[in-house]
């Protein structure tokens, strides 16, 4: 069974894949959207190669990669860009550098030039770094009065210790490495991570793989090898054993409150338990007519939003559970033990076979839908590709969905997660035990 | 086909109308992947509404996704389980002009969304049970966007630049009409103008015309044209007489600044010029406001908008500041901005630059049929869809001259709405 209809070519029949040079795998796969490609690409430079002294580091050598190169400023490369409508992205993750870009099919040639010009040059002028640690200051400050990214950060350090990938650290001390960045640095970085080694490049669209190929042979092919793999995490994963706590972390003149509670499961998403620890969280609250959107928003009027997921699972990282809302203030007590009486009948019950078999169809059909677009469907190849497995896994995997039942869904609740290892975050404008503030005269 | 008028065809789209009732219907196959999207577009937004009932149009929004008489948890057939099994994205928008719902979904369930969507124009319950519990709801989602700055400066913008028009106020509307509306005045607001008279269905995809004509029509069809006229909003906006400013001082942590300007509505020949010129300030790395404000350190972002609605619109210019940056920098340096372009103009390199982008951009809305339908909608909303289709020919016709003409009439102090977000020192206590 495929995700298209039975007598269309699998995707993986449709798809090229080979490598250009030693270490640069390109995937392409043409669409029948006219005149539009769509590029996404990662490899090994991410955040985890960041040294503990700086974890800044490779957030902001990314940041840096379009503002300019060795031969052409960023204005140039802008307005080279932009006359056409074309747009090269990069960012950092916790494990990899992603690139994306999207351009008319005539510009393809331009843009992969560019791209490599950006990602194998990058001209680090001190003025440059500058300016954008101003604005990344700027960002940083506004996050100190976000309820999500406080109470995701007081969640992350609950959870995890500091030298897990999935530990984000306070405002404050993001703030000090920024700071601390030299041109230097991000130089050195680049050095040592930057190169052909595990780059994939995926390409999608109205596309000629053949002219693609030899465009990214002449540009990438100088590139030198840079072999580098990610440090183990077994001395730093999640401590299982660790009784579940509360945090209330107070901020003012807020009048939504975010909810966080979940804990750390210990297993990642290439697991054989992990696409049935999935399911069962998305019969919970993964879409509008999951458990929580039907009792806690639908039925009791609580919330505009709550869900639950499974989150920090990639790159062999020990993942977590999660449910997530918001609340007003005033009702968050009221939510809360909503949400709490939903997830003890979860946990206590587990899942019907009526939910199991109507997610299952939500999942493979929402997967079928999320593929029509070139965007879409590149970000799925790479995934696959990210995660080391056979491309035939794009046909395969709602197979792999369809196929799990009652019981294996079941038993990996118990499994994977206890209630006395529950941990607690709200953010907003409540107090240290959770009461809402007075309102600000 | 027999129970359709076909209208007219541009870039790929054909109207037809439902005979029976005057249902619109704009319809564009596209077979490259067996999804499709189905949206209806009701002519309804917060421009429809009065004080006491502002934000009606939105909660009615939430209210038609909890049963009609086909589709309701009563009978297991709940609008979101029904679609959802099914691998369907769905929801809904409401905005100042016009009320949307749509489904993407793989292609063989498209009749079931036609059927649900038929029911909910005039089944749907919207019963007082259910708007008491989904009050609190929406003022959670008002209360979650009084959490940012930003939508808090551009509702006062809003609400200070229109005081007559509803433009004045925003969708979500004003918190004590969340809570105070009456059912009886939303079914009232149902019944006035969720008709198929009122109504577009657009179907972008994989799907057959004929057969999905048919399904509209069987599903579409029993529905009567609304007895009355739907109402014309008659209230104008009196002249601006003078600049007006404001100050919201809240808890916080970075400043910002928004200047906005009256800009006319969004079927009028100057918006094209107006969209050139919104390119030319904040789209991108060589725009005038990111070489000036961004690139220099003072602002996070920078960005500028002209807003195309039906009756009236606003240029807005909106500038992160960063921390050290005061407000009135920011502002004089916007103001510089306008000026040079008022008296030198711009450059032929930007406009084509706006163009080249505009092309591009019209290649991508066709990447996935998600998009199409989504631009569409805000074409409808203002008055033509046609004005999607012609969007590129009409960019192309843009001169630097029209574009400093528009720069000098519209960006005029008189005209102008500024305002500060000033956060407070202490947003965040210790925890």
């Amino acid at each position: 069974m495929t995700v298209l209809a039975d007598s269309s070519p699998s995707i993986e029949q449709r798809l090229s894949d080979g490598e250009v040079a030693p270490g640069f795998r390109l995937i392409t796969l043409p669409m029948g959207v006219q005149d539009v490609v769509t590029i996404a690409g990662s490899f090994y430079g991410g955040d985890i190669f960041s040294p503990t002294e700086n974890q800044a580091i490779a957030d902001i050598t990314a940041a840096m990669l379009d503002k300019g190169t060795r031969s052409r400023d960023k204005f140039e490369i802008g307005a080279l860009l932009e006359d056409v409508g074309a747009a090269i992205r990069f960012n950092s993750d916790d494990y990899r550098v992603n690139f994306s870009a999207r351009c008319l099919k005539s510009n393809l040639p331009m843009v992969i030039e560019l791209l490599a010009e950006q990602l194998m040059e990058p001209a680090f002028h001190k003025a440059d770094l500058a300016s954008l640690k101003k604005r990344v200051l700027g960002n940083l400050k506004r996050q100190l009065e976000s309820t999500d990214e406080q109470a995701r950060i007081a969640f992350s350090q609950l959870l995890y210790g500091p030298r897990h990938p999935n530990y984000i650290p306070g405002i404050e001390s993001q703030m000090a490495e920024v700071e601390a960045l030299t041109c230097e640095d991000l130089a050195a970085f680049h050095r040592q991570h930057y190169g052909r080694g595990s780059i994939a490049l995926v390409a999608t669209g109205d596309l000629d793989r053949a002219e693609l190929e030899q465009n990214l042979a002449a540009q990438w092919g100088r590139w030198p090898q840079v072999d580098i793999t990610p440090p183990s995490l077994d001395d730093h994963r999640a401590d299982l054993t660790t009784p579940g706590r509360e945090k209330f972390v107070t901020l003012q003149e807020k009048t939504s409150v975010n909810l966080l509670m979940g804990m750390a499961v210990g297993i990642d998403r290439e697991h054989p338990d992990y696409m049935a620890l999935v399911v069962a969280t998305f019969i919970l609250g993964g879409n509008f007519s999951a458990r929580l959107m039907t009792t806690v928003r639908d039925e009791a009027g609580l919330t505009y939003g709550i869900g639950s997921s499974i989150g920090g699972a990639g790159e062999g990282k020990d993942g977590f559970w999660a449910i997530h809302g918001t609340f007003a203030p005033p009702l968050l007590a009221t939510g809360q033990a909503a949400t709490l009486e939903q997830l003890d009948r979860w946990l206590g019950d587990g899942v019907t076979a009526e939910e199991l078999a109507a997610k299952k169809t939500t999942i493979t059909g929402s997967y079928q839908v999320g593929l029509a677009s070139t965007k879409g469907m590149a970000g799925a190849i790479l995934n696959v590709v990210e995660r080391g497995r056979e491309l035939s896994y794009l046909d395969t995997y709602p197979d792999d969905v369809r196929a799990l039942d009652l019981e294996q869904v079941n038993g990996v609740i118990g499994r994977y997660l206890d209630r006395d290892r529950l941990v607690l975050v709200a953010a907003g404008s409540i107090d240290e035990q959770g009461e809402p503030l007075a309102p600000a005269s | 086909m027999q129970d359709f008028e076909q209208v007219r065809s541009s870039g790929g789209i054909t109207e037809y109308t439902l005979s029976a009732n005057g249902l619109t219907v704009l319809l564009m196959e596209e077979h490259s992947a067996p999804v499709a999207t189905l949206m209806v577009t009701y002519r309804v937004g917060s421009r429809n509404e009065a004080i006491g009932h502002t934000g009606a149009t939105h909660l009615l929004e939430h209210l038609m996704f909890k049963g009609s008489a086909d589709y309701n948890r009563d009978n297991g057939r709940s609008i979101w389980t029904v679609l959802q099994d099914v691998g369907a994205q769905l929801n809904a928008t409401t905005w100042l002009d016009r009320t949307n719902y749509f489904e993407m979904l793989p292609s063989e369930h498209l009749e079931t969304a036609i059927a649900i969507e038929a029911d909910r124009m005039r089944n749907a319950f919207i019963r007082d049970e259910d708007r008491q519990s989904e009050m609190t709801v929406v003022r959670n989602e008002f209360e979650r966007g009084e959490n940012d700055p930003m939508e808090a400066l551009e509702k006062n913008l809003w609400a200070t630049a229109y005081q007559a028009h509803p433009y004045h106020h925003s969708t979500i509307g004003w918190r004590s009409d969340i809570e105070g509306v009456a059912t009886e005045r939303l079914k009232a607001f149902y019944d006035t103008y969720y008709c198929p008279n009122n109504a577009t269905v657009t179907v972008i995809g994989d799907f057959d015309t004929g057969q999905t004509l048919a399904w509209i029509s069987s599903h579409f069809g029993r529905h009567a044209a609304s007895p009355e006229p739907i109402p014309e909003v008659y209230t104008t906006e009196p002249a601006q007489e003078g600049p007006r400013r404001f100050i919201i001082k809240r808890a916080g942590e970075a400043g910002i600044v928004g200047l906005a300007h009256k800009s006319p509505p969004g079927l009028d020949t100057d918006k094209d010029a107006l969209a050139v010129l919104g390119d030319i300030l904040g789209g991108g790395k060589t725009s005038r406001f990111y070489r000036a404000l961004v690139d220099s350190g003072l602002a996070t972002s920078a960005s500028a908008w002209d807003h195309p609605f039906r009756d009236n619109g606003l240029f807005i210019a909106y500038v992160f500041l960063t921390p050290d940056t005061p407000h009135d920098k920011g502002e004089a340096i916007i103001l510089e901005i306008y000026q040079a372009i008022q008296d030198e103009g711009v450059t032929a390199q930007e406009v084509d630059r706006a163009k080249g982008q505009v092309r591009a951009q019209v290649a991508y809305s066709r990447d996935g049929s998600f998009a199409v339908a989504a631009a569409l909608n805000e074409a409808i909303a203002t008055g033509d869809w046609t004005h999607y289709t012609t969007y590129q020919d009409r960019i192309t016709a843009v001169t630097p001259e029209q574009v400093q003409s528009v720069a000098r009439k519209y960006l005029q102090e008189d005209q102008s709405t500024t305002g500060w977000f000033i956060p407070l020192s202490g947003g965040k206590a210790a925890s």
